[in-house]
């Protein structure tokens, strides 16, 4: 991963309001990219136990993907959400979670990616993502 | 479409979830549907050359607006057993979501849901996200959810 690639995932979380809502954070270790979402209130959907809320995990899920993306794409271009299926494994609680997305393969316009969400082990997954992805110029 | 009250156990359970409350979500009368509303803020914007709410909002307002349905869904299989202000607690198991298009700039999202199915301590979904009119939809989703109290014979 270069350094461009790690400027560009920067740029990515930086320039979307609801990745800075979300309090999310990327980062680049070995050619390896990892998402964060530390735990804040705002981001509870069931109070009892306590556990973040579905749309949450699923947005932060689609995030992490569109992130990968964004840090290898030509300049200029901007991923967009075709479709995305969110299993929900386990609660994810009040802890901080962790993704990491996977490039199932790369075509000329469409992209399939898998993302893997957890927050103690990886080895004990809260969420997975499936989804499609265009790479395009971005609408200016 | 306007605008309802919303009754005071609703209010309740929707004020005590954080995420639902940091997006004030609020309920919508859609005649026949569950439907609340995503009110349009800048710091819920998604890609910033677009201006709509992020696919992470209208995830968040279907998953929301689907939970209600079910919630719905199961008071009327539970009858006159129902305790007040009893809303059944349930699990996500899948949620899939198309985006046919970016929600439009500067504009609020309402969010339709409909439990078409409850069947074997599992309830099934659909739901749509639009501005105004739900036959220009910006996202369609189908979602099953586990239901953790199943209330016999569901």
């Amino acid at each position: 991963m270069s350094v461009d690639a790690a400027a560009k995932l920067a740029a990515f979380v930086a320039a979307w309001p609801y990745a800075r809502f979300l309090g999310m954070e990327a980062w680049v270790e070995d050619g390896v990219i990892t998402a964060t979402l530390p735990f804040a209130a705002h981001l509870v959907g069931n109070p009892l136990i306590p556990a973040l809320h579905g749309g949450v995990v699923g947005g932060f899920l689609e995030l992490a993907a569109l992130a990968e993306l964004a840090a290898g794409a030509p300049d200029g271009h901007a991923p967009r959400t075709v479709d995305i299926t969110i299993d929900y494994l386990r609660p994810a609680r009040a802890l901080t979670t962790y993704a990491r997305a996977e490039v199932i393969k790369r075509g000329r316009r469409v992209a399939n990616l898998a993302v893997t969400a957890w927050q103690t082990t990886p080895a004990a997954p809260v969420a997975t993502l499936r989804g499609h992805f265009v790479l395009g110029p971005s609408v200016e | 479409m306007t605008d309802e009250p919303m009754s005071a156990p609703a209010a309740g359970d929707l004020a005590s979830r954080g995420t639902a409350q940091s997006l004030a979500l609020g309920f919508q009368n859609v005649e026949g549907a569950c439907a609340m509303r995503a009110p349009f803020r800048p710091d819920l914007v998604g890609d910033p050359a677009l201006g709509g709410l992020a696919g992470g909002v209208i995830t968040t307002l279907l998953d929301q607006t689907c939970g209600m349905a079910v919630s719905l869904a199961v008071r009327e299989l539970q009858g006159d057993d129902a305790s007040p202000g009893r809303f059944g607690t349930m699990a996500t198991l899948d949620f899939r979501i198309d985006f046919v298009r970016a929600a439009r700039a500067g504009r609020d999202v309402i969010g339709e849901a409909h439990c078409y199915r409850v069947a074997g301590g599992v309830a099934f979904v659909r739901a749509m996200a639009f501005e105004d009119d739900a036959d220009d939809p910006i996202a369609a989703a189908q979602a099953a959810f586990m239901l953790t109290d199943a209330p016999a014979g569901a």
